[in-house]
């Protein structure tokens, strides 16, 4: 009797799982992943009582998005680089009024960082 | 006789490798590209900030919504609480805040001022880091 002799046939892997797991991987990676950082930028508090105290500090009160005072003059945002830029830096104190949004203390306290002023502090007074 | 036409015999992956190949690609790149979205435990509306600190590595506890809602691990922290027990509840050098942009100083100032009531003369404010 004659056999023939067996077939080997080659093992196909499918690809086909491989394909739907990476799609799902690339759906997850797509929904979690974000581009944008977060970070965490240190901001001193000053309590109402000891900003009062020391008078040597500058105060820059925030009034309204696009204004501060300062002293006995009002500024505008982009007065107060040039102001700051004219001036050596100097420990500063911020104040802000009631309905000052924090997005607006941040603005101002980067613009203040940005001049040199590194020593900022946000004082708890209105 | 019937002869087997080509389409017949060409395997189904074949056209499907430039797809793959791009998916491929799109998931290094999201992989390699992008971090992890850790979310809070409320929508909050990230102040940006020009500024460049350090970065964040994982939530802050602490979260201010812009109504003045307080929340510690997403549940409702009492000013009087965190004055009093902030320390504890807290146990760090300088408390991650994140609060809304929107949020007024009038709404803040009693914040931070339970903050400097537990002992903390700094906080980290949580800003999101503008590109431009």
């Amino acid at each position: 009797m004659h056999l023939d002799p067996p077939v080997h046939r080659s093992p196909g892997i499918g690809l086909t799982p491989l394909i739907d797991v990476v799609f799902i991987l690339l759906v997850f990676f797509m929904l979690v992943t974000r581009f944008t950082t977060l970070q965490q930028a240190p901001l001193p508090i000053r309590s109402a009582g000891a900003a009062g105290a020391e008078q040597q500090l500058t105060r820059v009160h925030i009034t309204s998005a696009d204004e501060v005072e300062m002293s006995d003059r009002t500024l505008s945002l982009s007065a107060l680089e040039g102001w700051l830029d004219e001036h050596d830096p100097r420990p500063l104190y911020i104040t802000t009024a009631d309905p000052v949004p924090l997005a607006t203390t941040i603005d101002v306290t980067d613009r203040i960082r940005a001049a040199g002023y590194s020593d900022v502090k946000l004082a708890l007074l209105e | 006789m019937r002869i087997a036409s080509d389409e017949r015999r060409r395997p189904m992956l074949e056209p499907m490798l430039p797809l793959i190949n791009v998916v491929f690609l799109l998931l290094v790149f999201f992989m390699v590209a992008g971090h992890m979205a850790q979310q809070p435990p409320v929508e909050i509306q990230t102040p940006e900030s020009d500024a460049r600190h350090q970065p964040l590595e994982d939530m802050p506890r602490l979260t201010l919504q812009p109504g003045g809602e307080l929340l510690l691990d997403g549940e409702a922290l009492s000013r009087e609480r965190l004055a009093a027990e902030g320390g504890q509840l807290l146990a760090s050098e300088r408390p991650r805040l994140h609060a809304d942009a929107r949020v007024s100083s009038k709404a803040l100032r009693p914040v931070l001022q339970a903050l400097r009531d537990a002992g903390f003369d700094a906080i980290q404010l949580i800003t999101l880091r503008s590109e431009s």
